[in-house]
C-alpha cells in the first residue's frame, strides 16, 4: 500500500517574485525535508494551465531541472482541478517501478493580468471549439447549473451563501490561506455577479500556488487506503441531466471500499468547492446529504470544523484558494498534516481516516482518494 | 492572446454550425448537439448527422458578465441551454431580446448571427444565436 512520506505547500497568493520554478522548488523542499533528494526516483508534476497562462510546455522538465533532479525521470500530468488527484493516481500505479515519487502540483496565474484573459485561460477547461466559441465560460457552465439546481430543489440565492461563509470562517487561522476574513450572507448578497445567479462569492479567485508531497512504497506514517475514479461527460449538452454526479458517488464508492471502511469513519471530507453549487452536488453526492438538502445542513453546521462531519477544514478552494492544477496536491498534503496532527490552525482533533475528492470540469473527472493514518 | 479563434477550426465547422448539424444514434434514437461519433445516451458507435430543428424553449439561462477575451463588447450577453423541439439540447446565446425578459419555458428560434469579430485578423465568425419565436 502507498504511504505519504513528507509534505509541504506554499501560501495560496499572487506571488509576483516567483516563478512557476520558484513556486515548486518552495514546496518540494519542504515536502523532502527529511528525505535526501537523491532517494526520490520520479517526479510529477500536476499542473493545468502553463501551456495557455505562462506559455511554458515540457514543464516537467524544467521543474525537475530546477529542482536539481534533471536526470530523474519527470512527466507533467495535466486534467485541469483534478490534476493533483490523477498524478496521485498515477504515482501509485507506478511504485512496482519506483520506490519514492515526489508529485508537485503548481500553478501560476497571477502573469495573466487582466479579467478577460484570466477568463479566457480558466475557461480553457470548457469545450473551445462547441462551448468557448459561443462566449461561454466555465463561470457560465457553472451559472447554468445553479439555476437548474434552484428550479429543481425550489431554492434562493441566498442559501448558496451559507457555503462560502463557512469557508471563509474556516480559512481564518490558516497560515498558508488566501482569503483570511469572515464575510456574512450581506456580504454574499451585495456581492456582484459573474454569471447570474453565480456571484463572486461563489466562485474562487484565480491564484499561484504550489504544494507537494511524497509517495513512498514502504509503509509510512499517513497511507493511501483507497482510489476511485470515475468521469462525465465533458460537454454540457451531452449530459442527459444536468446535475447528474453519478460518477463522484462511483468514484467515492470504489475508494471507500478499497479502503475498508465505512462513511461514518470518516473524520473529514476535503471537497472540490469551484462553486457554491458544485460543493453542494459534491456534498450530495457522497451521501452526506439528501439530494437539495445540502444548503440547509450546511446552515445548520454540519459541515463546521466542529461539526457532525467537517468539510473543507482549511477553508476549501473558495478561501484557502484555488491554484487550480495544484489544488488537489494541496488537499493531499493538508489531509497529510491533519492525520499527523500537524494542521496549526484548521486541525479537527484526532483525525484518523479522511476522503479528498478532487474535480476536473464541471465533474468531468473525479478522483476520490481515502487517506488513514 | 488568448482568444483562440483561427480558419481552420470556423472552416471545419461551419455546415453544422451554420444549419445546426447534430448527431443522431441509430441505436436508441437519442439526438444532440454538437455532433460525434459516439451516443452520449446509450454509447453506440452507430451515430449519423441528423439536421436539428430550429425551434425551442430555454431550460435554463444565464446573464454573463464576466466575459472571456474577444467578447467584451458583447456584456452582458445571455446564454441559454435551449432543448429543441426533438429533445436535443444546444448551448447559445440569446439575441433580440432584454437579458430581464429571459424566462425558462420561453420559445426561441436560430437566427445565423455573428458570434464574433477578431479584431486583429478582421476575420468575422458566424453561427447560431435563439431568438424570441415568432408566433
Amino acid at each position: 500500500m502507498a504511504s505519504i512520506i513528507g509534505a509541504g505547500l506554499v501560501k495560496v497568493s499572487n506571488h509576483w517574485n516567483m516563478s512557476i520554478e520558484d513556486l515548486a522548488y518552495e514546496a518540494a523542499e519542504q515536502a523532502m525535508k527529511d528525505i535526501n533528494s537523491e532517494r526520490i526516483d520520479a517526479i510529477i508534476v500536476a499542473n493545468a494551465f502553463s501551456g495557455v497562462a505562462n506559455g511554458q510546455e515540457n514543464l516537467a522538465a524544467h521543474i525537475a531541472s530546477s529542482l536539481g533532479m534533471a536526470r530523474k525521470p519527470s512527466f507533467k500530468v495535466e486534467l485541469e482541478g483534478a490534476s493533483g488527484g490523477a498524478a496521485l493516481l498515477a504515482a501509485c500505479s507506478m511504485l512496482s517501478r519506483y520506490e519514492r515519487i515526489l508529485i508537485v502540483g503548481v500553478e501560476k496565474l497571477s502573469d495573466v493580468t487582466s479579467l478577460e484573459d484570466i477568463t479566457s485561460v480558466v475557461s480553457s477547461s470548457i469545450n473551445r471549439e462547441h462551448e468557448g466559441i459561443l462566449g461561454a465560460t466555465i463561470y457560465s457552465h457553472h451559472a447554468l447549473m445553479m439555476r437548474e439546481y434552484m428550479r429543481r430543489y425550489k431554492l434562493e440565492e441566498r442559501d448558496f451563501g451559507y457555503f462560502p461563509i463557512m469557508m471563509h470562517e474556516n480559512a481564518v487561522n490558516v497560515p498558508h490561506a488566501q482569503l483570511r476574513f469572515k464575510v456574512s450572507m450581506e456580504d454574499y448578497i451585495e456581492s456582484p455577479y459573474v454569471s447570474t445567479p453565480l456571484k463572486l462569492m461563489d466562485v474562487p479567485s484565480e491564484a499561484d500556488g504550489a504544494a507537494a508531497i511524497v509517495i513512498s512504497r514502504s509503509d509510512g506514517p499517513v497511507k493511501v487506503s483507497g482510489i476511485g475514479f470515475s468521469g462525465n461527460e465533458a460537454v454540457i449538452t451531452h449530459r442527459i441531466d444536468q446535475l447528474d454526479m453519478e460518477n463522484i458517488t462511483a468514484a467515492f464508492s470504489s475508494a471507500m471500499r478499497e479502503a475498508g471502511i465505512d462513511i461514518k469513519d470518516l473524520d473529514f471530507v476535503q471537497i472540490h468547492d469551484t462553486s457554491s453549487v458544485l460543493a453542494y452536488l459534491q456534498i450530495e453526492s457522497l451521501g452526506l446529504s439528501d439530494k437539495g438538502k445540502a444548503p440547509k445542513d450546511t446552515e445548520s453546521g454540519k459541515f463546521r470544523r466542529d461539526g457532525e462531519i467537517p468539510i473543507n477544514p482549511e477553508g476549501g478552494m473558495k478561501a484557502r484558494g484555488y491554484p487550480v492544477g495544484a489544488s488537489g496536491v494541496y488537499q493531499l498534503a493538508e489531509s497529510y498534516m491533519q492525520l499527523q496532527g500537524t494542521a496549526d490552525g484548521y486541525q479537527v482533533q484526532g483525525a484518523k481516516n479522511c476522503a479528498v475528492v478532487s474535480l476536473g470540469g464541471l465533474a468531468s473527472s473525479c478522483v476520490v482518494a481515502v487517506l488513514r493514518r | 492572446m488568448y482568444s483562440w479563434l483561427n480558419v481552420p477550426s470556423y472552416w471545419r465547422n461551419k455546415s453544422r454550425r451554420y444549419m445546426l448539424i447534430g448527431g443522431k444514434c441509430r441505436d436508441c434514437g437519442h439526438k444532440f448537439f454538437p455532433f460525434r461519433r459516439t451516443c452520449p445516451k446509450c454509447g453506440s458507435r452507430s451515430v449519423i448527422e441528423e439536421k436539428l430543428p430550429r425551434r425551442g424553449r430555454v431550460l435554463e439561462h444565464t446573464v454573463v458578465h464576466n466575459p472571456p477575451r474577444g467578447y467584451e463588447y458583447y456584456t452582458p450577453y445571455v446564454l441559454a441551454l435551449v432543448e429543441l423541439e426533438d429533445g436535443a439540447k444546444v448551448l447559445a446565446q440569446l439575441t433580440d431580446v432584454d437579458p430581464e425578459e429571459v424566462k425558462e419555458g420561453m420559445e426561441v428560434e436560430m437566427s445565423l448571427r455573428i458570434l464574433r469579430v477578431c479584431g486583429e485578423s478582421g476575420f468575422i465568425a458566424y453561427g447560431y444565436k435563439f431568438r424570441p419565436a415568432t408566433k
